[in-house]
């Protein structure tokens, strides 16, 4: 049994990803936008709230998907998994010939400061790796730091 | 980590529960944090101030990386959801004994 399934608390899936081309680009989004975002959120309120795409500033873009959930474990549910199990051809050729990345992460929420009432038009993301004997130092000083 | 600044409408702290980079012995996290674009119209604003926060933790933090993205579209759970039943003037789908055990 994986962490996921035991840890109930909210948090979000982010998927990174990239298409092989820009030429890729419109099937990329046609794919993203009416099969593979909306078969998500499909799925019911337990499993994803809502969901968002951004797209980078970089010159190497890459795009951002964020799906918010009240309960991470549900991203170790069967029937979330499902979706992935069972592509549609649509799907399996996207991911066969059209992507050259796609990411995906759980990630618990820790803390939550101000309010924003659905997406930001902005979005600045900071990610960073620790050694796991530090995590709760760096928890608390990025929380600190972060309010002042 | 950027309430100073007013264009700083949310900021949120995560650890990586599952997924690409999840590694025993290390814990990686993400921060987001959502800006008004009116109050803060250039990216090197954001990058800046990231940065400086960043520099006394640097010797700790593995691969950090800073990004700013602007949004694309939404997937509303409303769009994709059919809205809540109220039960008035709708078929009723309630199978007696009879059709049941007919199934069976």
């Amino acid at each position: 049994m994986s962490d996921l399934s035991q840890c109930h608390e909210s948090g979000i899936l982010l998927v990174h990803a990239k298409p092989t081309s820009a030429g890729h680009l419109p099937d990329f989004h046609a794919w993203y936008d009416t099969e593979h975002g909306p078969a998500r959120l499909r799925l019911g309120d337990q499993y994803f709230s809502n969901g968002y795409r951004y797209k980078s500033r970089d010159k190497d873009t890459t795009w951002l998907a964020i799906y918010e959930m009240k309960k991470l474990s549900a991203g170790a549910d069967p029937v979330y998994k499902a979706l992935r199990e069972n592509r549609s051809p649509r799907e399996r050729e996207i991911f066969r010939r059209k992507l050259l990345v796609l990411s995906r992460q759980f990630l618990r929420l820790e803390a939550v400061l101000g309010s924003c009432v659905g997406p930001s038009a902005k979005l600045c993301y900071i990610s960073f790796s620790v050694r796991s004997n530090t995590a709760q130092t760096v928890s608390s000083w990025y929380c600190k730091v972060g309010t002042r | 980590m950027f309430q100073s600044k007013q264009s700083c409408l949310r900021s949120r702290l995560f650890h990586l529960v599952d997924g690409t980079g999840k590694d025993d012995s290390h814990t990686f996290f993400l921060g987001l944090h959502d800006f008004d674009p009116d109050e803060m119209n250039e990216t090197s604003d954001a990058r800046e101030l990231v940065e400086s926060k960043f520099q006394r933790q640097k010797s700790i933090m593995m691969c950090p990386t800073i990004q700013i993205f602007d949004f694309h579209r939404e997937f509303s759970a409303c769009e994709y959801r059919a809205p809540p039943s109220t039960g008035a003037g709708e078929p009723s789908f309630e199978q007696d004994e009879h059709t049941d055990e007919g199934r069976l």
